[in-house]
């Protein structure tokens, strides 16, 4: 498949996964979203595929972006790096987890653990069912996650994972292909 | 003739000076003639009726008024006045008194409502500025935008307004809004106007900047005459220990007061207070510290007083039983549940 394809493969896994998880539908504690069954609706609201929310935040909430970046080639360009960044922003009100009893990490850091215990190691994404899962080639590792204030009264959580995938010139037109 | 009479009947009893006794008869002849102008309206101030000669401002800003009283109904800094079904707030005042008093007052433009530590909410008319008048609204980086506005809100100095700290938030909108804006106390300037050390009042003026509406906190609640507003950080009233009504056999009522959520890792001081019939305390009692729990509660005993602590993080939001127990019966009781130390 073509490099960037998996860019856009990773992020809807992903996202996906990330919607169809109660623990992490109650995590991001959505101010409007309260029903599991409309967890689709954190997508774009609460979910975001690209590094911005672009609506002004008028709301005390969590929310989270996606990026997939190819920063390189590895492997004598036989594979490419994938990487995940994952940042989970929550307003400092929102950092406590008080509507999930016995909580007592923040609300970032537990999304963040949940985040991990979700997808660090695995060798696929999409969820059980899916007849679609998108087979990694090697796993998806955890390579950082730290935090900070990403800007007034809000804290950030930044995790990594990266992976990777056949370079695209090995096959079809490119370097090697027919 | 007596001199104090000979005084009183020329006008000029207490006076020390025909300067002085001019005064007076200056300020006599004011007070006679002080309604005898299309300006002197019938106002409350403070809640009581008074008589103000209101003036229109020679800068034609309408919302600000020239005020003056007769000589001795005077009126301080931050005072309230209530003119045509219109809150006023005065924030200029002549200290110097000899004749007339004089003064500004500004028309106030919107309630402002907090909820004070015991629960009681505030309510204070308060005169707006706009203190952000060249900002597009909102501001942020390339990642995330939040709403940018800042209120000058000036209100009086009160035994209420003077316990206002940074941080405190308020609604400031349109009246029955469906959710309004909330801002966010950033700074209080309290001493610009402050007259009070020489008992003429004083004004404060608060900055109020831009803040996201918290779901969880920020509630909507009926006041005492019935209409509905937002509070910020809504709380409810601090529910005060119930006793147990006097048993028939012991005449006592038994109380016992500590913070119904303990931190765990944190040893916390539970007291018991008996009392009789007639209300009088009871120090002689013979009594025993029961715990009811599922899990293991750490307890010192001290009298009155038993330290409790819970040392397993598992047990957060997990709840106990503090029993006080006279001849085998349990005369009071506290639910006490484990709460996080963050």
């Amino acid at each position: 498949m073509a490099n960037s394809s998996i860019v856009g493969d990773i992020k809807t896994k992903v996202i996906s996964e990330i919607i169809q998880d109660e623990d992490l539908f109650r995590a991001i504690n959505s101010p409007t979203i309260s029903s599991f069954e409309a967890s689709d609706k954190l997508v774009n609201t609460h979910i975001f595929r690209f590094d911005q929310n672009p609506d002004v935040v008028e709301k005390t909430i969590t929310f989270i972006t996606l990026q997939v970046h190819i920063p390189r080639s590895y492997s004598d360009n036989t594979f490419v790096k994938a990487q995940l960044e994952i940042f989970i922003i929550s307003h400092v009100d929102c950092m406590k987890v008080n509507n999930i009893p016995k909580i007592i990490d923040n609300r970032n850091d537990y999304i963040s653990r949940l985040l991990d215990n979700k997808f660090n190691g695995r060798t696929y994404l999409g969820t059980e069912d899916d007849p679609n899962k998108l087979q990694l080639y090697g796993s998806l590792d955890l390579v950082r996650n730290t935090e900070g204030a990403y800007r007034k009264y809000y804290l950030y959580r930044q995790m990594v994972f990266e992976t990777k995938d056949v370079n695209d010139s090995l096959c079809d037109g490119g370097k090697y292909g027919g | 003739m007596d001199i104090d009479y000979y005084m009183k009947i020329q006008n000029a009893y207490g006076t020390k000076s025909k300067r002085e006794k001019d005064l007076v008869k200056v300020n006599q002849n004011m007070a006679k003639h002080f309604e005898d102008t299309f300006d002197t309206e019938d106002v409350m101030i403070n809640g009581s009726p008074k008589k103000l000669m209101i003036i229109k401002d020679t800068d034609g800003n309408v919302f600000k008024k020239k005020i003056k009283s007769c000589h001795d109904d005077k009126f301080n800094l931050g005072d309230y006045v209530i003119w045509n079904n219109q809150h006023w707030l005065i924030m200029a005042i002549d200290p110097d008194g000899k004749t007339w008093n004089r003064g500004y007052m500004y028309l106030c433009s919107l309630p402002l409502r907090w909820q004070n530590f015991e629960g009681k909410i505030i309510e204070r008319w308060a005169y707006s500025e706009d203190f952000t008048k060249y900002s597009s609204g909102v501001v942020g980086n390339d990642k995330m935008q939040v709403g940018d506005n800042q209120y000058g809100l000036t209100i009086p100095i009160d035994s209420e307004t003077v316990k206002l700290k940074r941080d405190i938030r308020f609604p400031i909108d349109c009246e029955g809004v469906e959710i309004p804006d909330f801002y966010k106390l950033s700074n209080r300037k309290s001493n610009l106007s402050n007259y009070e050390y020489f008992g003429r009042g004083g004004i404060m003026t608060l900055t109020a900047s831009y803040a996201e509406f918290n779901p969880e906190k920020d509630k909507k609640v009926t006041l005492d005459d019935g209409s509905n507003v937002w509070i910020a950080d809504y709380h409810s009233p601090a529910d005060p220990p119930t006793p147990i009504p006097p048993d028939e056999t012991t005449d006592l009522s038994v109380v016992i007061t500590g913070n119904r959520g303990l931190k765990f890792g944190f040893l916390r001081t539970y007291t018991v207070k008996f009392t009789d019939k007639d209300g009088n305390e009871v120090t002689d009692c013979d009594f025993e510290w029961k715990v009811i729990s599922d899990f293991p509660v750490e307890q010192v005993e001290n009298g009155n007083e038993i330290k409790l602590k819970v040392n397993d993080e598992n047990r957060i939001d997990e709840s106990f039983v503090l029993q006080v127990i006279v001849n085998d019966k349990v005369l009071s009781s506290l639910t006490v549940t484990v709460i996080s130390i963050f």
